[in-house]
């Protein structure tokens, strides 16, 4: 496995912990609010994780656009390099 | 250090819901160690059978998740009175790991040991333990609170969003 | 059926006619279904939130609020009722996996929680319950953990 792919399944299991989902149930494009019933509270939560982990603080002004584990990776990999 | 009279005038809790005593130390934005003292005269004691075995003078779990969140936000309020036009109540919004190693009786006191984790759109996520002596009873890995107004008044008609209920918006994120 | 026990004005305090006797003061449930058979147990409790119940007046002043955690309050009062065996300590909170509170309930509001607790084999209880406002809003969502209880000493 690549260091990207790592770095999914980790963000995987972290927004599967948030979503109190089993990491496997979490697709990569299932949409948090639509198939999981997560709220505003979960999406703020998973950004607040990423930011402890990771060290990487995403804006919140992207909040609305952390829709599933796919964007929020790219958010984190958008981010991670602009931060270093 | 703050003592209570401090305490009184940060947080918007009074008797008998306000359960911090003390605080022995905070660093403002990162952590602070509190103490509360559980008393055999507390109101939840009262009404308890004659012959009450030691087990029914447990402080309640609950009072015990509330005295941590009341820590976690005079820490989050930096120790000092939020400003005059701030009309938003500090909630506790939800909460996940909780763990309750052990019970605390009356002549205990506990200590609350809070760290402040982040802040993310007026929500702050802490975390931390609380000890008796040098016995833990219970250890917190997420407590989260949000900041919100709270409307006086008859319950507006429910509205399911898909954001945090709120009793009124006020243009929240 | 269960009912509140009031006492009387000089002490208002709130303790459930129940057998175990009095759980607490806290906040006064009452029992509006219960089922329990070997393995699982499920119950629906009632708790009327009261502005003038002496927990409410400290939460706050002028402005009463169910606390957050009398829901939790709710739940181990309700467990300690349904799953307690009557004699010896009756199952403790032992850990909450996930809490979260969303409508507030105000002064005059019914929380209703629906609760299932299902055995696990040490004898402790998994437990979901989902509370809702009188409004029918979802008002908090709880998984938490108890012990067997029974223990020789707390």
């Amino acid at each position: 496995m690549t260091y990207q792919d790592d770095q999914l399944e980790e963000l995987r299991e972290i927004v599967a912990d948030v979503l109190e989902l089993e990491p496997e149930e979490l697709s990569d494009t299932g949409d948090f609010m639509e198939e999981y019933e997560a709220d505003s509270l979960r999406a703020i939560e998973i950004l607040a994780r990423i930011d402890k982990r990771f060290k990487v603080e995403i804006p919140q002004a992207e909040l609305p656009e952390l829709r599933n584990l796919k964007a929020v990776s790219a958010a984190l990999a958008r981010h991670a390099t602009a931060q270093g | 250090m703050l003592e209570h009279k401090d305490v009184r005038e940060i947080l918007p809790q009074r008797y008998p819901l306000l359960l911090v005593d003390r605080v022995l130390e905070l660093q403002p934005g990162r952590s602070i160690r509190t103490i509360k003292a559980i008393s055999g005269t507390e109101p939840c004691f009262d009404g308890l059978p004659e012959g009450a075995e030691r087990w029914r003078f447990a402080y309640p779990r609950s009072l015990m998740i509330e005295s941590f969140g009341q820590s976690a936000a005079l820490l989050w309020l930096d120790g000092r009175r939020a400003p005059a036009l701030d009309d938003r109540t500090l909630m506790f919004a939800a909460a996940r790991g909780l763990q309750f190693s052990d019970f605390a009786y009356p002549g205990d006191v506990l200590r609350h040991e809070v760290r402040l984790d982040s802040v993310v759109a007026d929500t702050a996520f802490a975390s931390g333990e609380t000890w008796v002596g040098d016995r833990r009873v219970a250890t917190i890995a997420t407590l989260i609170a949000t900041r919100r107004r709270v409307a006086i008044g008859p319950n507006p008609s429910p509205a399911p969003a898909p954001s945090m209920c709120r009793q009124s918006e006020e243009g929240q994120p | 059926m269960n009912r509140v026990a009031e006492a009387g004005p000089a002490t208002r305090r709130h303790l459930p006619d129940t057998d175990p006797p009095a759980v607490s003061s806290l906040c006064a449930i009452e029992v509006v279904r219960q089922e329990r058979r070997a393995q699982t147990l499920s119950m629906t409790v009632r708790v009327r939130v009261d502005g003038s119940h002496l927990y409410l007046r400290g939460h706050f002043p002028g402005l009463p609020i169910l606390p957050g955690v009398f829901v939790v309050e709710t739940l181990c009062q309700a467990m300690a009722h349904g799953a307690g065996t009557g004699t010896g300590r009756w199952p403790a909170l032992r850990s909450v996996r996930s809490l979260r509170l969303q409508a507030p309930l105000l002064d005059g509001d019914v929380l209703m929680l629906e609760i299932a607790a299902r055995r696990h084999p040490d004898g402790g209880w998994a437990v979901t319950a989902e509370g809702s406002r009188t409004d029918g809003t979802t008002s908090a969502r709880i998984r938490a953990d108890f012990d067997r209880g029974d223990a020789a000493d707390a």
